[in-house]
């Protein structure tokens, strides 16, 4: 009988064996682990890839070449050169060039890569921002090569700023105008654990509508830009000082413009950058703080 | 049977006079003062009197004032005279003295003397044409013409037709001439504007081809924004162009379009270019000059989003 089950776990076993040999997942966990890279696929994928391109000219060693550099990169390579390289050559880039710009970025991850080549297009179509291509490429690679923060959250930002301000229900600006705009504002998009664009539009709300500021368009961005660039915490210092300053209950009860300047100097004292930057778990519970006094204030 | 003397007389009423020769000889008549006066010579030849010892002649000028009084012991006269309308009368001198009767007035003319260009200077008088006047301009002289108080100055092209033509009183002349190969030629004009011999100059005129001037191209945006340049109009003028392409951060320029000429009044770029820097030049030819310089327009062709949309979506 022992012998019996003995056979037939070792049956099962093999035969358990055998069925989970095409899908690991199966047997482990999956492999989540960035240092573990689909090479095979990367490679298989760029060299077609790189093959079909005719104007680019390469040879099969080139092809094999240059598929090797991109799966080199790890997984996701492939989808980020590819993603790259399209969107720069259909933007008429030479072609040398674009291989080299496509297989840098395919060296950097998913979010640095579609900030390359989505904040790109927005920069340089002629229906978004339609800024000449030297400026777009520039700006693009500082916005994602070169940025040291979030590169979603920063997109993000960018992309919502630029249509809020081009918005003919909006703002209506121009576009220099609101790539002026989203470039001064996204500087500071890391201070904000969501980025800033809710804060924004909702600061640039407050002053549109506050009676006693009475700014116009050019101004109220301007004082949005100054506040928001002292962190998540100044617009609501902001709109507490004025309140306060303005409240004739209070014993102050400063006059409009008094009120506004020291509503100024108190959201300027928000942001204090010769202290550490806190762990994630600080600036996460910063932000539900932060929420709760915004209801507070509505 | 008629006296011998009055039929020498009389025949002196009818006697010939006639201009043998007009040499241009240069003559200084020797005067009391230290000037020369430059005179053409004159020769006269009058009809051969029998029995005339000697002749004796008056020169007067068109306004009657006698301007010489000579006696000549043969019948050819040679004297100086100022240009212009002159009026002589005649009569004869027998041996004993005795005078006949003047002859009837005849009058001639006395034109200047030929211009004497310089032998053996065949060099060409050269210009370059003026880029915006799109002529040459060359001064021409010639020396002083002995009684010529005027001088026609006349331009022949290569086909020997007349393309200019101007009275002076100076020694030179400026003109503005085309692009091309001359002559040209002086007449001097004396008193009473009588013309001189036209005397051509040994040296040729040459206006040299010279650069067109660059036109101007105005670039303009059309109802949906696209670009348009428009096109300069002058007579004369054809307007060649070219297109060319460069990739992004590339500098090589491959040619694409040529147009050869260019006949609408304004360029707007092809359709359905691809995307990339394109450079549309202009300039402008015509017959005999060298082009203008061009003009150069650069301007980008963007994908459109469904277009990038299109090959992002691509496996």
């Amino acid at each position: 009988m022992n012998n019996m089950i003995g056979a037939l776990i070792a049956i099962l076993f093999t035969f358990g064996l055998s069925h989970a040999a095409p899908d690991d997942g199966l047997l482990y966990d999956k492999l989540t682990d960035p240092r573990f890279c689909d090479t095979a696929d990367e490679f298989k994928n760029t060299y077609q890839f790189l093959i079909k391109q005719n104007d680019l000219g390469f040879t099969e060693p080139q092809a094999v070449k240059g598929a090797l550099k991109v799966a080199k990169n790890c997984t996701g390579a492939y989808e980020r050169f590819s993603q790259v390289f399209r969107v720069l050559q259909k933007s008429g880039v030479d072609k040398k060039k674009t291989f080299e710009v496509a297989l840098e970025y395919s060296g950097f991850d998913n979010e640095r890569a579609k900030n390359f080549y989505v904040l790109f297009q927005k920069l340089f179509l002629e229906n978004y921002l339609d800024i000449d291509f030297s400026t777009a490429y520039r700006i693009s690679h500082e916005l994602s090569k070169d940025y040291k923060g979030d590169p979603a959250k920063l997109r993000d930002d960018f992309v919502k700023i630029v249509k809020y301000c081009t918005d003919e229900k909006e703002f209506s600006l121009g576009k220099q105008l609101c790539m002026d705009l989203a470039l001064r504002l996204t500087k500071y998009t890391e201070l904000y654990p969501n980025g800033l664009y809710d804060e924004f539009r909702k600061f640039m709300v407050y002053i549109q509508t506050n009676k006693h500021l009475g700014f116009n368009l050019r101004e109220a961005l301007n004082l949005s830009i100054r506040v928001l660039s002292k962190g998540p915490k100044a617009s609501r210092n902001f709109r507490q000082t004025i309140d306060f300053a303005l409240n004739k209950g209070e014993k102050l009860n400063l006059p409009e413009l008094q009120a506004f300047q020291l509503a100024l100097i108190i959201s300027d004292y928000s942001f204090d950058p010769t202290k550490k930057k806190p762990d994630e778990p600080a600036l996460a519970a910063d932000a539900k703080s932060e929420k709760k006094d915004d209801k507070k204030l509505k | 049977m008629q006296n011998p003397k009055k039929k020498m007389i009389k025949s002196l009423n009818k006697f010939l006079l006639f201009l043998v020769t007009l040499t241009l000889t240069q003559v200084h008549a020797q005067s009391k003062g230290a000037d020369l006066k430059r005179l053409s010579s004159v020769e006269l030849q009058w009809e051969d009197t029998p029995g005339a010892f000697m002749y004796e002649v008056e020169i007067f000028n068109s306004k009657n004032k006698r301007l010489k009084k000579f006696v000549s012991k043969t019948s050819l006269f040679k004297f100086k005279s100022t240009s212009g309308k002159i009026k002589i009368r005649g009569r004869i001198l027998d041996a004993y003295g005795k005078k006949g009767l003047w002859s009837e007035i005849i009058e001639t003319t006395v034109p200047p003397e030929d211009i004497k260009f310089p032998q053996g200077d065949t060099k060409p008088i050269e210009a370059k044409a003026n880029n915006t006047t799109l002529k040459g301009n060359v001064k021409l002289d010639w020396p002083e013409g002995i009684q010529a108080k005027q001088y026609a100055v006349k331009v022949y092209d290569k086909d020997n037709k007349v393309v200019l033509e101007k009275t002076v009183s100076t020694l030179f002349v400026n003109f503005d001439l085309d692009i091309g190969t001359y002559q040209y030629s002086i007449t001097p004009i004396g008193n009473d504007f009588i013309l001189g011999k036209e005397i051509m100059s040994p040296r040729k005129i040459e206006i040299g081809s010279a650069q067109l001037p660059d036109e101007r191209f105005e670039v303009v945006r059309g109802p949906n924004n696209n670009i348009q340049i428009k096109m300069p109009k002058k007579p004369g003028l054809e307007i060649y162009g070219e297109l060319e392409y460069a990739h992004h951060m590339a500098e090589d320029w491959a040619p694409v379009l040529e147009y050869k000429p260019f006949t609408e009044a304004v360029w707007s770029p092809e359709t359905k270019l691809k995307p990339g820097r394109y450079r549309v030049g202009f300039w402008v030819r015509r017959t005999g000059w060298v082009d203008s310089g061009k003009f150069k327009h650069e301007f980008v062709i963007k994908p459109t989003e469904a277009e990038i949309a299109d090959t992002t979506s691509q496996p």
